[in-house]
């Protein structure tokens, strides 16, 4: 966790990319949002996890292998998550996103033997569905929609509608 | 908090939301217009989210920024002897925002051979031309295992820590996107690709540029 830490520290990243908390998975850094997740996801932690356990790693060879099957099973959902969340999509793309998401989770039970399955790993072998009937998940995922929740929930409320209403359309 | 009275107004803020999504969406289209594309980027500047109006809004826009002597290891590159030397969006030079002055960047402009990544030292305009003046990353040596290979979906590559001391001339169209940066070791970095940038990009950084000439 230091390792992917200070990897969060150090790299050096453009403006409009939003970062993660740089003391990630401490209590006091508190829960991450969704595209907090994802830029941890597609960034930091395979920067972390290839340098820790990749190629040119020194373990001892009997860990190596356990810790290489974790870190191919992980590259999988990481590849599958960057293939989806392209922003212009092909058939190509389709594809490569099915064949990623099936290796993790067929290679999850040998890498991580704890890991019960859940009915997200299901959902996420319908994305292919998904992707091939309405185009980049950029355009039908949710989060627009939790946006919105998330301004209603900020909106003040005095029992003063017109003006509540007044100080929040400038946001929109 | 919101009592169950509110429907009306979640439906106003919906209808305004969707609107302004719509709107947003449409700005990014190839196909819209370049002066509405402006008139977003005014819009942006000068109305923030509070919704106070900037009264400068007519005396920000014709600011003249002041011409500099062009720095010695930038002579090379032009032929002019003073120059604006100012970007304050996206891109910037590695002594405004290390982060926004990495590139990767197609040499020449030739799109078939792979882009390379680059570190920004300058911006300038020549001959009515934004351009870029860029320290080109040297390629990692053929002795070094780049573990980041064995991921194609993944598009972290290994490279020479070390810049090449002589600077290019780099087109804005010739930019592919930014990337990140980490120091791998003492002798190399790791660069990744952030190929989600905006369209808006090099217009906007056209546009300001424009808009502090006049």
């Amino acid at each position: 966790m230091r390792h992917v830490q200070r990897v969060i520290k150090e790299t050096t990243i453009p403006s409009w990319l939003r970062s993660v908390p740089k003391n990630f998975g401490e209590a006091r850094a508190g829960t991450l949002k969704a595209d907090e997740w994802r830029t941890l996801s597609t960034i930091y932690l395979p920067l972390a996890l290839v340098s820790l356990w990749g190629e040119g790693s020194t373990y001892r060879s009997h860990e190596l292998v356990h810790l290489r099957n974790i870190l191919d099973n992980t590259m999988a959902l990481v590849s599958a998550i960057r293939i989806a969340c392209s922003r212009t999509m092909t058939q190509s793309r389709i594809i490569a996103y099915r064949t990623c998401i099936t290796t993790w989770l067929s290679t999850l039970p040998n890498a991580l033997p704890a890991a019960k399955p859940r009915p997200n790993c299901h959902m996420a072998c319908h994305i292919y569905d998904y992707l091939k009937l309405f185009g980049p998940m950029r355009s039908w995922w949710c989060f627009p929609f939790e946006r919105l929740i998330g301004h209603l929930q900020r909106l003040p409320i005095n029992h003063k509608f017109g003006s509540s209403l007044q100080s929040f359309t400038p946001t929109c | 908090m919101l009592t169950l009275q509110a429907g009306e107004l979640e439906r106003t803020v919906l209808d305004s939301f969707i609107q302004g999504s719509k709107l947003r969406h449409w700005l990014a289209r190839p196909d819209c217009p370049a002066f509405i594309k402006e008139c977003k980027l005014l819009f942006d500047k000068y109305i923030s989210n509070s919704g106070t109006f900037n009264s400068k809004i007519s005396f920000d826009v014709p600011q003249r920024a002041p011409k500099q002597a062009v720095p010695t290891d930038l002579q090379l590159l032009t032929s002019q002897k003073y120059l604006v030397l100012h970007a304050h969006t996206n891109f910037s030079r590695w002594s405004t925002h290390q982060g926004n002055s990495l590139i990767m960047f197609y040499p020449g402009g030739n799109q078939s051979s792979p882009p390379i990544p680059g570190c920004i030292r300058y911006i300038f305009k020549d001959d009515g031309q934004i351009q870029l003046a860029v320290q080109r990353q040297l390629p990692a040596g053929a002795d070094i295992i780049d573990p980041f290979r064995h991921y194609p979906y993944f598009p972290a590559r290994l490279y020479s820590s070390v810049l090449v001391k002589d600077l290019e001339v780099v087109r804005l169209e010739w930019v592919m996107c930014h990337c990140a940066q980490w120091h791998f070791s003492a002798k190399y970095d790791v660069i990744l690709p952030l190929l989600q940038v905006s369209v808006l990009m090099p217009m906007s950084l056209q546009f300001i540029y424009t808009s502090l000439q006049d």
